[in-house]
């Protein structure tokens, strides 16, 4: 061949970096200012989390010390990752905690989706009640109001997500709906909510529904409030479906019922698989949205992560309140990365070839 | 004519549809379930309210109020009324939500250009803020930000300060203000609106214009007051001159941070729906990557960034209610004062609920003309 007829040789990766940083004087400035920060930034942060920092739980050494006092992590831990579940009884969060996550793992594989996802997902939930409920298999009773932690977290994200799908999925149906009734009240339940600020709706479950309920009924806190994030969850997926029914062309229901199909066929068989297709990804961030979300419980005293962690910092470690917000953002931001990674694999997987 | 169209409509007309009775047998059920159980609310709550004998309805309203509201654009005493102390919160909570939506808006366009940076280093760091910053919950970062600077910073007794005129520590943000009569400030303020309206209006030299009045406005409120007002510090905090307070400050930064890589993703999201062939013809025309951006891609983006940029701001408005966590007298804290003080849990939920909307409804008001100016004008 014509030496001339040879495609470019590829850039290695060193001279790519070298273009794209170095390549006019604009770049390179700016490039040399960036570099010069993050190597400073990583320096600092290395010289203040690693070489002066203190790894011993003892608060006299930490203010001694210029860097981080990690000291707090190994002091604190157990309280701000369990809350103040009792002592001698922690396995069963941690039990239960690993029982749910390994159900809902399982659960999110496509192979399980369906009838044995939804059995899966609710033998998860059923389990870490009982373990953390106790009352039954010789387990000792613990009040709701002694969960707390990591385990409250999962626990009220998954069910707000478990019961929010179905109810999102049934009002966006309902706002597609020809029947006006029907189409009003479903609208008008969405906007109302989408509207308000979660904490809104998180007073309503604490203040508001004990009122509206009959006096004889005492609601346990936690259920109040988990109702409350289902609904306010179920609300923002319904638009999110609403969006993937919408992409949907009217040929696939002429296409359905020209086969015969019922409506009720039509819609778990044609419909529905392409409309939650289209809205992966949406639907991805809305969950990360969701656990997210879950941290304001703290605001009406209910000792999620979050709440456990301003209920750890006692007067003695509180100036070291830094490291554990590390702590407590780093399992937040593991949580969302793996719903998004998710999130992607399963768009990979379902892309139209 | 007329003649055709009666034949037509006497030919063609469809059918009436059949009187579906099982579809509207339907949607009365659906109604009967949703009145029924109004009504079963209704009758618990004034049962319930009755056996605790609180009160109902909006009659505390004109009440003295009796609490303190700490900070405020909005002149307020504790022994003014109910409703005085909800205008208080819920200018509190615009003066919160509004300064978070402008800052986020600037950081958003930042991130989001940097975002398609030809520079390798600088896509990186910003995507790694962004994806960092999104996944962290807003109250852990309103948390963390108020700890850092209500524990971290220095005392009052020895605050970091610029000169005279800056001071900053635990007790928030002091600034010296100039001491201005209000006849005094009327030259300054006249100019502060003039000079920018006459720029805008030099068209052909706005980019020259525009700058320089800015630059001539600042200067006029530095050098026309006689007196500045300094704050002055001491071991019992600073007295003096303008105060952002610590509550303030970590929850606008918080709020900018949260919503503004938010707008980040917008915007990239925006900015890469442009058709490539746009960047080829500014190419072809040698226009510079900056005239690009200004002139030929930003433009045509704000179609696709504008409509969930409204739902952005509407929700920059509403995580502003997180407020309650650090005390920040916004309009949530007010009423779950007064619930507290009155029990009346149903009219100050609905209190909250009601000013939400107004808001909600004012951005859509807002947001729909601004929307309406960039869509593509079809001939």
């Amino acid at each position: 061949m014509p030496e001339m007829l040879k495609p470019p040789s590829a850039a290695t990766l060193p001279e790519r970096w070298r273009k794209t940083l170095f390549g006019d004087t604009p770049s390179a400035v700016v490039s040399s200012l960036l570099l010069l920060g993050v190597v400073w930034a990583l320096w600092q942060a290395i010289r203040w989390g690693v070489f002066d920092a203190v790894v011993k739980p003892d608060v006299s050494l930490c203010r001694a010390a210029d860097g981080a006092c990690w000291g707090v992590l190994v002091e604190k831990a157990r309280l701000v990752l369990l809350g103040r579940f009792p002592q001698g009884e922690q396995w069963r969060p941690i039990l239960g905690s690993l029982a749910l996550l390994g159900c809902v793992g399982a659960a999110a594989h496509p192979r399980c989706f369906g009838r044995v996802g939804l059995v899966l997902m609710v033998a998860g939930v059923t389990v870490f009640g009982v373990l953390m409920a106790g009352g039954i298999l010789g387990l000792t009773p613990v009040g709701t109001d002694l969960w707390g932690g990591l385990p409250l977290t999962l626990l009220l994200a998954v069910i707000a997500l478990l019961l929010g799908v179905p109810i999102g999925i049934a009002l966006a149906l309902g706002r597609r709906s020809k029947l006006p009734a029907v189409k009003w009240l479903s609208t008008t339940y969405i906007e109302l909510v989408r509207g308000l600020p979660l904490i809104t709706l998180l007073f309503f479950g604490a203040f508001v529904l004990p009122v509206l309920l009959p006096a004889q009924w005492r609601l346990d806190p936690m259920l109040r409030i988990g109702i409350c994030l289902t609904m306010f969850a179920a609300a923002y997926l319904a638009e999110v479906f609403r969006g993937g029914l919408q992409a949907v062309t009217r040929g696939q229901y002429e296409a359905s019922h020209a086969l015969g199909l019922s409506k009720w066929q039509t819609l778990t068989r044609v419909v529905l698989p392409q409309a939650l297709r289209i809205t992966i990804a949406p639907t991805a961030s809305l969950f990360i949205g969701t656990v997210k979300d879950t941290a304001l419980v703290s605001i009406v005293n209910i000792y999620d992560l979050t709440g456990t962690l301003k209920l750890a910092m006692d007067a003695e470690w509180r100036p070291y309140s830094v490291e554990m917000y590390i702590m407590v953002s780093a399992i937040y931001l593991a949580i969302g990365l793996s719903i998004a990674t998710y999130g992607r694999y399963l768009e990979r997987r379902y892309a139209l070839k | 004519m007329t003649t055709v169209e009666s034949a037509s409509s006497a030919i063609a007309a469809p059918p009436k549809p059949p009187l579906n009775l099982r579809s509207l047998a339907l949607q009365a059920l659906a109604l009967a379930i949703v009145v029924a159980i109004g009504a079963w609310l209704v009758h618990n709550a004034t049962a319930n309210l009755a056996a605790r004998n609180i009160a109902s309805g909006f009659g505390f309203l004109g009440d003295t109020a009796g609490f303190a509201i700490s900070e405020g654009v909005l002149p307020y005493e504790p022994s003014d009324s109910y409703a005085r102390a909800f205008a208080a919160g819920v200018a509190n909570t615009l003066r919160a939500a509004l300064p978070a939506v402008a800052l986020a808006t600037l950081l958003g366009l930042v991130l989001g250009i940097a975002q398609i940076s030809r520079n390798a280093l600088v896509r990186l760091l910003s995507r790694g803020v962004v994806d960092i910053v999104r996944n962290v919950p807003l109250l852990v970062q309103v948390l963390l930000w108020y700890f850092a600077l209500t524990e971290l910073l220095p005392g009052t007794d020895m605050p970091l300060h610029v000169d005279e005129v800056i001071f900053l520590s635990k007790e928030g943000l002091q600034l010296a203000v100039p001491e201005l009569t209000a006849s005094q400030a009327v030259v300054p303020l006249a100019l502060t609106v003039v000079l920018p309206w006459l720029a805008w209006l030099a068209k052909p030299w706005r980019r020259l214009t525009l700058p320089a009045t800015l630059l001539a406005v600042v200067a006029v409120w530095l050098l026309w007051p006689d007196s500045w007002q300094h704050p002055q510090p001491s071991a019992f905090g600073i007295s003096g001159g303008a105060t952002l307070s610590p509550e303030w400050l970590a929850l606008v930064i918080a709020l900018t941070q949260y919503s503004g890589v938010y707008c980040a993703e917008i915007v990239r999201a925006g900015l890469q729906a442009v058709p490539r062939g746009q960047w080829e013809a500014t190419h072809a025309l040698s226009l510079t990557r900056g005239q690009a951006l200004r002139q030929v891609i930003i433009p045509q983006s704000l179609r696709v960034i504008v409509p969930p940029y409204t739902s952005l701001v509407m929700n920059t408005i509403k995580n502003s209610s997180l407020a309650v966590a650090i005390g920040y007298p916004d309009i949530v804290s007010a009423a779950t004062t007064a619930l507290n003080q009155n029990g009346q849990a149903i009219e100050c939920i609905a209190i909250i609920a009601a000013v939400y909307l107004a808001l909600n409804l004012l951005t859509a008001l807002v947001m729909g003309i601004v929307n309406a100016r960039v869509q593509l004008k079809e001939r």
